[in-house]
Formats: structure tokens, sequence, C-alpha cells
């Protein structure tokens, strides 16, 4: 009966999902074999077993608190515990739903803090009502008791359109991930997956300074690169440049890594992609990954690499772009913010823009990223309202995207400047996959018409950033104009990859298989290990065969053929 | 008359010299260093144009600490700590330690103690048991959870009950004649000659307390209530790339203050920098004065 359900979901979704210009297509799961399940306390069932539809915006008749924990993010200056009942947000959820909620610990959001809290109350079994983990900490969870395990029921019951249409925006592989023998035990958060892709960035100053023309295959950005480490593109007279910035965990992704440049030849490191032959393979130790390797040790020969760069981590990568001493590094879209606007804010002049990935193939470049699930919601065991968490999923996305009076009406200001939604206060929240290219565009047609009065919200503000900027305040509008903006930004080239359905997706999105578990660290660390002697010339390329049969001794061809297996059920 | 000093000796000191040399310099640059951001100013430290000179002097990081109430809160708690945790260490590790520095025939299951003793040295409950027993027992989220659970090391029991062996018993069985109670040769005769012992384990527990963040991270439940190292640790965590969203990317500008992170640092370093040279002087008779048996 359960299977039969959350086929039901699957299916409705699925339709959904066609509605939406995702690019990606769900199909229906269907394997789970749990039989004579009933349905959760409070999901009402037609006699064919049927999940009756709630209404997704039902109010509490009494009060209901519900247990959950707060993370502090750094943006939060002279936070107190009262600040969240205090905005707007969360009264208004208490006027409109009933629930309020109590806040079981606080911890500061960086890794080690959040982390820690969540798996000591995992260990000690104390979950709060709600808790957001991981996919490690949920599978670990799996396999215990401690949660509520009928959440497919209730989201099914209780989801609203359109938590249903941003959950599965990006296909089906969200809820999947969120699937445990059948049986799906936590709602996934996602966001925003093509807003992860790798681009390349580049000061376009520099260029014109060169006379040179914008790179669009490897070999044009070795032109560049030699250019800039060897022609004082800044015209300083010193010889201070270098070629291109990349930090000592160059895997991965974000800003200064090299995973945009092994894509250019088509290789795809760290992600499972299909290999030709209905299975997938592992993308770091594929031929193509070999070819991206010669190139970066050919470019630390020809010195257009830092010479430490094994030292290097991210905030000394982004103080040699902040401090102009490069003008080219492989980044996601956030980086026309940090770190380029400080760069911008030394140096006004520091003009970067943004481009689609080159390529060696001839075929444009596929950017590669994986299903963004930001965190899974588990509710636990003991949790008397289970339906109260799709209630608030529901009310969140009701009012972020609420018409402009109310929406306007939940902003709060983090530093005193600029308003915000207030996500840094609101634990539980997804985001819709193409927000931002949607601001993006609402953004370039308001430029054009020179009339902003279709905006609210983010867009509007990103626009008046983007008006800053093209009236002279370089820095201020700086992140407004180099991420939303109509001149080579974040968001041209993320539309690029979109129009062109050019995102290459991690095909492996389940739970970490057995081996994954247990050795995938140690494959992954002979990677970098290997990777980088290799860039640094102190191993050789021959060996390339050698460091393959290594993984695979470690464990890897176990896991790829756990991951086949896998593959094959989907 | 003088000794002549051969050649060798002296290249061999010579050599000692530098090498040492290299050694301090090694440990003071990042000191130096966190010093030299301190005083820099913001735009110089994000372009990593400092290295142990400053660069652009200012004063900003100190005046915008000044107004950070979570700093000197943490500071606080760190304080406080340090006093109770040391005061209880302390009384805890003489009380054990005098009763199993007593000869056997006065007390016969000594031997047994000390085992006990040297058990927890070996083995621990870890880490989730440990932190259930303190929810269990009602310290969770109070500064208690991070003073008792560490309170006796076994490690101090042992340095102390060794240096107390090593003091004359006839002290002890003198007084005994006199008719002296236990509690009384403890307090009046053998504590008062143990500075040494004392000041060696006392600055242990001090160091220990100070320098612990882990314990606040996970038995806090409210980050204001956090220690100062538990603090520091949030904020000097390096941004974490591979985490950054839009959000964080705006907010950068209040994140990536390096020359505050550096200011608060140093700022953390003062109070052991002051008690050490008070407690050098014991310091090493304390650590193997108790260490010769005859």
């Amino acid at each position: 009966m359960r299977a039969k359900q959350l086929t039901a979901l699957l299916t409705a979704a699925a339709m959904i999902t066609g509605m939406c210009a995702c690019g990606s297509s769900g199909e229906p799961a269907g394997s789970g074999s749990k039989d004579g399940g009933a349905a959760a306390a409070g999901v009402e069932t037609t006699e064919s077993g049927e999940i009756v539809k709630q209404d997704p915006f039902f109010k509490y008749e009494e009060p209901v608190t519900i247990t959950t924990f707060f993370e502090i993010s750094p943006t939060l200056e002279n936070f107190k515990e009262s600040d969240p009942d205090e905005i707007y947000f969360f009264q208004q959820m208490k006027e409109e739903t009933n629930i309020s909620l109590d806040y079981l610990w606080y911890a500061a959001k960086t890794a080690d803090d959040s982390v820690q809290k969540k798996s000591m109350a995992i260990a000690s079994g104390e979950l709060p009502d709600f808790m957001l983990v991981n996919s490690a900490q949920l599978g670990m969870l799996a396999k215990t008791d401690l949660i509520n395990r009928d959440m497919g029921d209730i989201f099914e019951a209780y989801a609203s359109d359109d938590l249903i249409e941003w959950t599965t925006c990006e296909g089906m592989g969200a809820i999947k991930s969120a699937t445990y023998d059948g049986e799906m035990i936590a709602i996934p958060l996602v966001s925003g997956s093509i807003d992860n892709t790798p681009m390349l960035w580049i000061r376009r100053d520099w260029m014109n300074n060169l006379g040179l023309e914008m790179p669009e295959t490897m070999e044009e950005l070795y032109d560049v690169m030699l250019a800039f480490k060897n022609d004082d593109p800044d015209g300083n007279g010193v010889d201070d440049t270098t070629g291109l910035t990349i930090h000592n965990d160059f895997l991965s992704t974000g800003m200064s890594d090299v995973v945009g440049l092994f894509n250019g030849f088509g290789a795809y490191p760290g992600a499972w992609v299909e290999d030709g032959n209905g299975g997938l393979t592992y993308g770091s130790t594929t031929k193509e990954a070999r070819q991206a390797l010669e190139y970066l040790a050919k470019m630390y020969q020809d010195g257009l690499i830092r010479v430490d760069f094994s030292s290097v981590d991210g905030t000394a990568a982004s103080e040699e772009l902040i401090g102009g001493t490069s003008g080219l590094f492989y980044g996601k879209m956030f980086c026309g913010g940090w770190p380029l606007m400080y760069g911008a804010q030394n140096d006004p002049s520091a003009d970067w823009v943004a481009l689609p990935l080159p390529s060696a193939t001839g075929e444009p470049a596929r950017p590669q990223t994986a299903i963004s699930i930001e965190a899974y919601a588990v509710v636990s065991a003991k949790c008397e309202h289970p339906e109260a968490i799709v209630r608030m999923l529901n009310y969140f996305i009701e009012k972020s995207t609420a018409e402009k009076e109310e929406y306007n009406r939940c902003l709060v200001s983090y530093d005193g400047t600029t308003t915000n939604f207030p996500l840094m206060y609101i634990m539980l929240r997804n985001d819709y996959a193409l927000k931002n290219l949607n601001a993006h565009y609402a953004c370039m047609e308001a430029v054009e018409k020179e009339d902003p009065s279709a905006l609210s919200g983010e867009p509007l503000a990103y626009y008046e950033a983007i008006m800053k900027y093209q009236d002279g305040d370089i820095a201020g509008g700086y992140m407004g104009q180099k991420i939303f903006g109509d001149d080579m930004s974040s968001y041209t080239v993320i539309d690029y990859y979109h129009q062109n359905d050019l995102v290459l997706l991690d095909a492996f999105y389940g739970e970490p298989t057995e081996t994954m578990g247990q050795k995938l660290t140690l494959i992954t660390d002979a990677v970098m290990e290997y990777y980088t002697k290799v860039i640094m010339g102190t191993d050789s390329l021959d060996r390339f065969d050698e460091f393959v049969a290594e993984c695979n001794a470690l464990g890897l061809d176990q896991i790829t053929e756990e991951v086949n297996a896998w593959y094959l059920e989907q | 008359m003088k000794l002549k000093t051969s050649l060798s000796r002296k290249i061999f000191l010579a050599a000692d010299y530098i090498i040492l040399a290299l050694a301090v310099c090694l440990s003071l640059f990042p000191l130096i260093h966190i010093l030299a951001l301190s005083f820099s100013s913001a735009a110089a430290a994000a372009a990593g144009r400092v290295s142990i000179f400053p660069v652009d002097v200012t004063l900003d990081a100190y005046k915008y600490i000044l107004g950070k109430a979570e700093f000197f809160r943490a500071f606080g708690i760190s304080l406080l700590r340090v006093a109770l945790g040391t005061a209880i260490s302390l009384s805890l590790t003489i009380l054990s330690a005098y009763a199993m520095s007593q000869p056997d025939r006065n007390f016969h299951a000594r031997k047994y103690f000390v085992w006990v003793f040297l058990i927890t040295m070996v083995f621990s409950g870890g880490m989730i048991p440990l932190f259930v027993v303190i929810k269990a027992v009602g310290i969770y989220n109070s500064i208690w959870a991070l003073v008792l659970p560490g309170a006796v090391s076994a490690f101090n029991v042992v340095l102390m009950l060794n240096f107390f062996r090593g003091l004359p018993y006839a002290l002890t069985e003198s007084a005994l004649i006199d008719g002296a109670n236990h509690f009384q040769i403890m307090a009046r005769i053998v504590v008062p000659i143990s500075k040494p012992s004392l000041a060696t384990v006392g600055l242990f527990t001090i160091v220990m307390h100070w320098n612990s963040w882990f314990d606040g991270m996970i038995y806090m439940s409210d980050t204001s209530k956090y220690p100062l190292q538990t603090y520091l640790r949030n904020v000097i965590n390096s941004v974490d790339v591979a985490k950054m969203d839009l959000t964080m990317a705006s907010a950068m500008n209040t994140l990536s203050q390096r020359t505050v992170t550096a200011a608060q640092i140093f700022i953390a370093i003062i109070p052991i920098l002051l008690v050490y040279p008070a407690l050098q002087k014991y310091f090493i008779t304390g650590m193997t004065l108790g260490s010769v048996k005859e």
C-alpha cells in the first residue's frame, strides 16, 4: 500500500515537473515492495488506499510548539536569542498557523559546531521535533527508530503545489535520495543546482590592456594565461602577476578550484558520469582527467600556477584575487560578490567578467554539478504533529513568493543597511531552482525598460545595485552588476548553460553505498595526492594507469559496482 | 685557571645557538604576524600584504572589539571557568593524592585505589556516554559541565602523589604523635611544603581550562555561554568556500575582518602569558621532584 502511495506522489510530482522547464526528466520510482503499512497518523486514505489531499494552508485550533535548533550564521552579528521570535515572519506564522518554534540549542553555523551538536543529538537519541541533517547523518538515522518514517504520506497529504514543484523541479532525485526501503523518511530541502555550476572569471581590463580576445578553447586560454603571467597585464612594470589562481583543495568547487578546467576536457572529477555503455564511471580516473592533468602539469612547469599552491588555502587564494595579482580563476556565480567585490574596493578598475567554460573538445564544455540538496528535514518519531513541518514549509514558500507589500513586511536588516528576506533566521527553508536565474531575467527586463516597478524583493535589490554600478558607485554596486547584470555577469553565463542544456548533473544521488561510506575518503585522498604530485611534477603521468589500479585496490571498483547496481534500479 | 675551549666546542656552540635562534623565530613568527595583523588596516589584511610589520597602522580592530559584548562575555566565562575549575581540581587532587600517599600499613586498600585512578588514564567511557551522563545529572548547558567532568585528572593525582611520597614520612609521624589528625596534617604540614607540585598541577589545570574549546561546544546549548576558546574557534574558522552562497558572499564584509580576529586572538593569549612567568620557577622542580624515590 505504501509503495502505491509513494508512486502516486511521484507521479503527481512528475506531472508538475513536466510543467517546470528544468531540463531533467523525472520518472516515477516504484519498486519499494513493502506491503500493508497503515497510513500515517493524521493522514486520511480512501478505501483504495489513496491519500486524501488536505488543505495545505490549515491552521491549528490549539497553539502547537515545535522544538528544533538554531544555527547562528556569522552574518548575524550581535545575535540575541529573542531575535527570531521578534521578526514579522514568525509572528505572522503564529498568527496564520498557530505554530511556534522552541529552540533546544543554538550553534554557530560553522562546520564543526553545528554538525557536532546534531551528531550528539543523534547519538544520545534525543532528537528535537525536527532537525536538518546531511546525507551521512540521514543514512545513520535511517537505521534507527528515532525518526518518523511516514513523511512520504504526510508530505503528500499536506504539501502545497508550490512545495512539490520546488522539491521536484530538477527531477525526482531529491525525493529518491530521501527514500530508504521505499519509504520517504525525510523532506529534502533543495536549492538550485544550476547556481553551483563552475565558470571562468577573467579581468577584462587586463585583456584590453594586452589586446587579447576572450578565450573559448583551452589553447586560447593557455595563451591568455601566458600573457597574464609574462606581459605585465596591470602595467605596473613589476613581474608580480600569476597565470591562474588555484588553491590546495582544488577539486572542491567554489572559488579558485580546477573542476571547471577539467570540465573543459570532458572530465568530471569526483562525479559519477555515464560511461557510454549504460553504466556509471568515476570521473576522477578517466582518460579525459589525464588530459586535464597534463595541461595543469604543463602550466605549473611554465610558472602559470604559484609554486606553493599546495599550501595556499581558500582565504590565501582570495587574497591574490582581491590584491590584484591574478586575473583568472574558475569559480561559482557568488564570486562576483566575494571575493571580487572586495577587490573592487581596493581597486575599482578591476573589471572582472564571467565566461562559459573554455573547451578542448570542440564541443561546448559541460559544467559539472550535483543535485543541490541543502539538507534533509527529519522529524522525530516522538513529534506529535509531523504535519506541522510540512505546514511550515508551505508557509515559507507562501511568504517568500508573496506579493510586494507582504514580502516587504517580512524583510529584515542584518547589518543596518541592506534589507533581506530573513533567511538567516529560518532554519526550515528551501529554494526554487531557477529563482536566481529568474531574478536575472526580471532585472534585465527592468534595466532595458528603465522601469523597476514590476520588481520586488530580491530582484529589486539587485536592480538597485546594478543602477548604482552604472551611476559610478563601482564598489557599492559591484555584486549586483557582476552577478545579475547584463554585461558578462554570472547569470548571463548560467543563462547560456541553461538555454543550451549544458549542465551535467552527478548521476549518483542516492544514499552513500556501503563501501563508499568506508572507503571513498581514502580514494579522494589518494586522488588529491596523485593529482597534486603530478601537477608539481614530482609524480609522472605515465603512472596514471598504475594510479587507477591503486584506486581500484583501495575499493573504487567495489564502489563502482555498487553504484551501478543502484543505477540499474533507477 | 681558565678552561680552554677547543675549536670544535666553539663550532658546536655556534651551531647550537643558531639552531635555537631559528627555533625561537619559528615559534615567535605566528605570534608577531597576528600582532601585526591586528594593528593593520582591514584592506591590507584582506589583500595579504601584512607579514611581520603592520601595514597602514590603525587601532580600528581594537576599537571594534571594545564594543563587542560577546567577546568580553566569553572572556569572563573563561576566567570564571579557570578560577572555579582550578580551585575544584586542586582541592580534589590534593585530597586524593594525600590519601594515596600514605604507606600501605596505614591504608590497606591503597594499591587498589591507585589502580582505580590509573585505569582512567588508559580507558575512557567515550564522548557519547559522557554527554548522556552530563545531560542526565542536569549540568548540561551550565558552567559545571565545563568544570566537573575533568576535575580530577589521574595524571595530576599521580604527579602530586609521588611528590607527597617524596616528603619525609617522619613529618607526618611526629604530627600524629602530637595528636594531629590527617586533615590537619594535610592542611598544615603537607600542603604548605608542596608548593612546587601545587604550582605545577595548578598551571596544568589553568592552561587546560583556558585552552579547551571542544567541551564548550558540545555541552553548551547557548552560544552566549561559550567560553572564550569556543567562541574564538567559531570566529576564526576560515571561510568554507564550498558552503558559500549569495547571502554569505554579500556579508563577507563583516566576516572577513581578519584584523579583528587577530586582535581577539592576541587578547586571548595575554592571561596565559601573564601566568607563566609567575609559576615558572616552581615548574621544573614540580615536574621532577617526585620522580626520584629512595
